[in-house]
């Protein structure tokens, strides 16, 4: 009879403890609210510090526009607030974008999951959960960005498609989960021969940085 | 009573078991199932015997039943697979590799990429457009489907499948792997019949250090030109912890048209300055 009263004392302390360390997450709580809502995903990322960056081309193909779609991402992304400090020392970069064949990217040891068919990839190597937000009732995540690296396939592709494929991965790199709808966006998720940011590529991610 | 408050406050505040997140995102070019059969490396019936669920990639492990196109496929493969998101241009569809999509103990139609490398203790395979098509025991196809979307692909049996991929081949290019020639042999001599290139160098710094493969990319200040391309200095792809900085070495090479890296024609490539005159004899 004692050892059961002991029981249930242990029980009940260890459910209220456990209850106490989770009030910060419990539905209802008022979270940092969102002024839009534009992807797919209910996740969102942010740099607190302006992050490095730094590219690489593999080859020297004069046909693959690497360089001309990386200049192109950091540009319109620095135009609509959210800068990145280009570094020459790529390996230190916040921010690593490779840009070669898949016999290159995969040689690297970056690429692993790199599919043959993929034409740009974004990794989210080091993040981590930093607070909910609210859009219309909607939770969504927020993480915060360490770092990032980028893989932009050459695959004989014009300098638009490039300078779109640029901009697109670096967007997911700075945070932008997911995609939005609407072809008019460099974040929608399929082809276009969109290059330049929209209200929604930028607004989407504004509201966090 | 307990317990139930416990259930319900977890599934309330999210705080269950961790659910594996994507890693990735990538957009991928879309291709049809026969564009897919005539790029693929390989074309095989296969039954999965188990998963491997790493921390970065899951492998499904295969023994082969049948190949309808492809040379030299082991009995015994994995097919790897990362967690991601994927984007499927020109379907509009996207989904994403968190749970497996096969089943242990059934069989598949399989239609792989396969790349072969120095830096991989086994050649690597990965679905060229995530064909599913599991196989049924009386020449039966029980499920059809193209990156995650149940795909109409007209057979009404195996053998009508296996008919039209093999006339869709006739005439076809061989597809060769990806990745660069190397040598599995310890023998110089036989090393040195896949070496484009051999420098003698000393080591540089690191320009690309990998966090999560065997190896990393070193510039190399080149001291002398053996065999290939004249160079200053080059970018070589080295097994982590196999050269020290500073130090001088013989390097024995491939590259690709057009690249700027480098690879080792074999685990055996880095080779002391002592074996010099050795190599140099073999090249004349």
């Amino acid at each position: 009879m004692k050892n059961s009263k002991i029981k249930r004392k242990v029980l009940t302390i260890f459910i209220l403890t456990f209850l106490v360390s989770n009030l910060f997450v419990i539905k209802g709580s008022s979270y940092e609210q969102l002024d839009y809502w534009y992807s797919d995903s209910s996740q969102i990322g942010e740099w607190f510090s302006t992050p490095s960056i730094s590219d690489n081309k593999l080859n020297s193909n004069y046909s693959f526009y690497f360089n001309i779609g990386y200049d192109h991402a950091r540009s319109q992304w620095n135009s609509a607030g959210i800068s990145t400090s280009d570094t020459s020392n790529f390996s230190s970069a916040d921010i690593q974008v490779y840009g070669g064949t898949y016999d290159e990217l995969k040689q690297t040891g970056e690429f692993d999951d790199l599919s043959s068919s993929s034409t740009g990839i974004c990794y989210y190597d080091i993040r981590y959960f930093y607070q909910y937000y609210e859009y219309n009732s909607s939770i969504k995540t927020g993480y915060e960005h360490v770092y990032c690296h980028i893989g932009i396939k050459d695959r004989g592709a014009t300098s638009s498609e490039y300078k779109k494929t640029c901009t697109h991965e670096l967007a997911h790199s700075l945070g932008w989960n997911g995609h939005a709808s609407g072809s008019s966006n460099i974040m929608y998720a399929y082809s276009t021969s969109v290059t330049s940011l929209t209200s929604i590529d930028k607004n989407q991610l504004l509201q966090v940085y | 009573m307990a317990i139930l408050i416990i259930v319900v406050f977890s599934s309330i505040t999210g705080c269950t078991n961790k659910v594996k997140e994507p890693m990735f995102s990538t957009e991928l070019e879309y291709m049809t199932f026969d564009k897919s059969v005539l790029e693929a490396y390989c074309v095989v019936l296969a039954t999965l015997d188990n998963i491997d669920e790493g921390e970065t990639l899951r492998l499904y492990n295969f023994t082969l039943t049948e190949v309808l196109k492809g040379d030299g496929m082991p009995t015994n493969f994995s097919v790897t697979e990362g967690y991601g998101e994927y984007y499927v241009e020109q379907l509009n569809h996207s989904y994403t590799s968190i749970e497996p999509k096969y089943k242990v103990g059934n069989e598949y139609l399989l239609i792989l990429s396969k790349l072969s490398s120095v830096y991989l203790d086994e050649d690597e395979y990965m679905d060229v457009s995530d064909v599913l098509i599991e196989v049924g025991k009386n020449d039966e196809l029980l499920q059809t489907s193209m990156y995650h979307l149940p795909t109409d692909l007209s057979f009404k049996n195996l053998s009508e499948l296996k008919s039209k991929v093999q006339q869709n081949l006739k005439n076809s290019k061989k597809i060769e792997a990806y990745g660069l020639p190397f040598s599995k042999s310890d023998n110089i001599d036989e090393i040195m019949e896949v070496t484009q290139h051999v420098y003698h160098v000393r080591i540089g710094g690191i320009t690309i250090e990998s966090k999560k493969s065997n190896r990393d990319t070193y510039l190399c200040e080149v001291i002398e030109t053996i065999k290939g391309t004249e160079a200053k200095e080059i970018q070589v792809t080295l097994f982590k912890e196999t050269v020290k900085i500073g130090e001088e070495y013989i390097l024995l090479l491939n590259k690709g048209e057009n690249s700027l890296l480098y690879a080792l024609s074999s685990k055996n490539s880095v080779r002391d300055i002592e074996e010099k005159s050795n190599i140099l004899s073999l090249i004349k």
